[in-house]
């Protein structure tokens, strides 16, 4: 199983303007939850996530993988165990699901269209 | 047939504007007048008094004319018996003063065409796009400027597809039927060499952009719309060769998303009715590298989505 993970173009200066941003810390860790940030607007077609996150003005086309994981992107269980269920779902190496979602998941944080769910939640 | 085998160079121009109709000169002229034009939800009629420029402008927006009630009045003036400057006026007052017939044409129609983006992109969806249609399937191009959308519709109207617009698909939300907003064409410099032949005969306008009536392209030009069921967002490369890809109607909805007047104040409204605009047509990227092979590819798309071909 590989992950290509989250294709994005910057929108054009004249469409999106700046508004501020918002960046968590990239590194994910498999005992925190994550999921997808309140003020991104997304839409899933045919199987790929469009997601918009205005505190960036960035629109993002996820593929099909990454629109997998994405589902599992609720707050609800730690990283590790997402990981357990994808491998599960897809009949993948755990491992080889742990690396490839850590770089995945890193890149969302990035775009700041997931971020952790704070303990309690 | 190759785009440009039927245009009609300013087909009528000399039989509705002669010289001798022009002479009478008495201000507000004659030609715009008991005229009402829509841009979409933008209502306006006009007053010139300049001869040659009024008879200009009626053939340019001809595929706007409408009987309705104009909420606005563009008036062009300029000093009788000079060459300038003209001075336009909306709804009385002044907007600027301009050095030619060419620069007032130049900022009517682009004013023209922000007003009638603004009268519905609160309302509709609306697309930084161009539109044809042959009467069964809707054919939208979103792009960004320079990309290929007038030359594209362009080729296609010459080709025999209905004209619908080459800048602005105000796509209504409730049915996703697009609204016609047949504008004149504006030929960027850049695209003058593919499009030769509807250069202005008259050279008080060849300079700049190229303003080009629907009418220029053929007869009865202008098409009616249905819901789009051709997504096909084209990109000229200069020396390429023409190539039309199937993308994912998802890659589809990101690329009219980012073609989306005020998408960034209202994404949360305006990326669902993007994703409800992809979720039933087909979708491509047309690399245009010369018009007659390129409009030969989305006519070919067009007969594909007819036939159901490209149904999904």
């Amino acid at each position: 199983m590989t992950l290509p993970g989250a294709h994005s173009e910057r929108a054009s200066s004249d469409t999106v303007p700046e508004i501020g941003s918002q960046r968590w810390d990239t590194t994910p860790s498999m005992s925190e939850r994550y999921a997808v940030s309140e003020e991104v607007t997304a839409v899933e077609v045919d199987g790929e996530i469009v997601a918009y996150n205005p505190a960036t003005t960035e629109l993002h086309l996820l593929d099909r993988v990454a629109t997998a994981v994405w589902s599992y992107l609720d707050g609800h269980d730690t990283l590790g165990e997402v990981c357990a269920q994808l491998a599960d779902s897809f009949g993948a190496d755990p491992d080889i699901v742990r690396a490839d979602v850590t770089v995945l998941i890193g890149d969302l944080l990035a775009k700041g269209l997931v971020g952790p769910t704070p303990p309690g939640d | 047939m190759s785009p440009g085998a039927n245009v009609i160079p300013n087909a009528g121009f000399a039989d509705e504007c002669d010289a001798a109709h022009w002479a009478a000169d008495d201000r507000a002229q004659p030609e715009l007048s008991g005229r009402t034009y829509a841009a979409l939800g933008h209502t306006f009629s006009l007053e010139c008094s300049d001869a040659q420029l009024a008879c200009h402008l009626r053939r340019l927006l001809a595929g706007l004319e409408v009987p309705c009630q104009a909420d606005h009045v563009y008036t062009i003036d300029k000093a009788e018996g000079s060459d300038g400057p003209f001075e336009m006026y909306r709804d009385g007052h002044i907007v600027d003063s301009f050095g030619s017939a060419n620069k007032v044409v130049d900022h009517l129609v682009s004013a023209v065409n922000l007003e009638a983006i603004a009268s519905t992109e609160k309302t509709h969806l609306v697309l930084h796009a161009a539109a044809c249609t042959n009467g069964q399937v809707t054919v939208v191009l979103p792009a960004p400027s320079g990309s290929g959308k007038t030359t594209t519709v362009a080729g296609l109207v010459l080709a025999g597809m209905g004209y619908l617009t080459d800048e602005a698909v105000a796509v209504d939300p409730s049915t996703m039927q697009v609204i016609a907003y047949p504008k004149p064409l504006s030929v960027k410099p850049g695209s003058q060499g593919l499009l030769s032949g509807l250069a202005p005969t008259d050279p008080a306008f060849e300079r700049g952009d190229w303003h080009v009536a629907p009418g220029d392209l053929r007869v009865d030009p202008v098409g009616v719309p249905g819901r789009p069921s051709l997504l096909v967002r084209p990109q000229f490369v200069d020396g390429a060769t023409s190539l039309l890809t199937p993308v994912s109607r998802g890659r589809m909805t990101y690329l009219v998303a980012n073609n989306t007047f005020r998408f960034r104040y209202d994404h949360r409204r305006l990326l669902p009715l993007a994703a409800k605009l992809c979720e039933s047509a087909a979708c491509f990227e047309l690399t245009v590298g010369d018009l007659a092979s390129a409009t030969q590819l989305v006519l070919e798309a067009v007969r594909d989505t007819e036939r159901g071909a490209l149904a999904q």
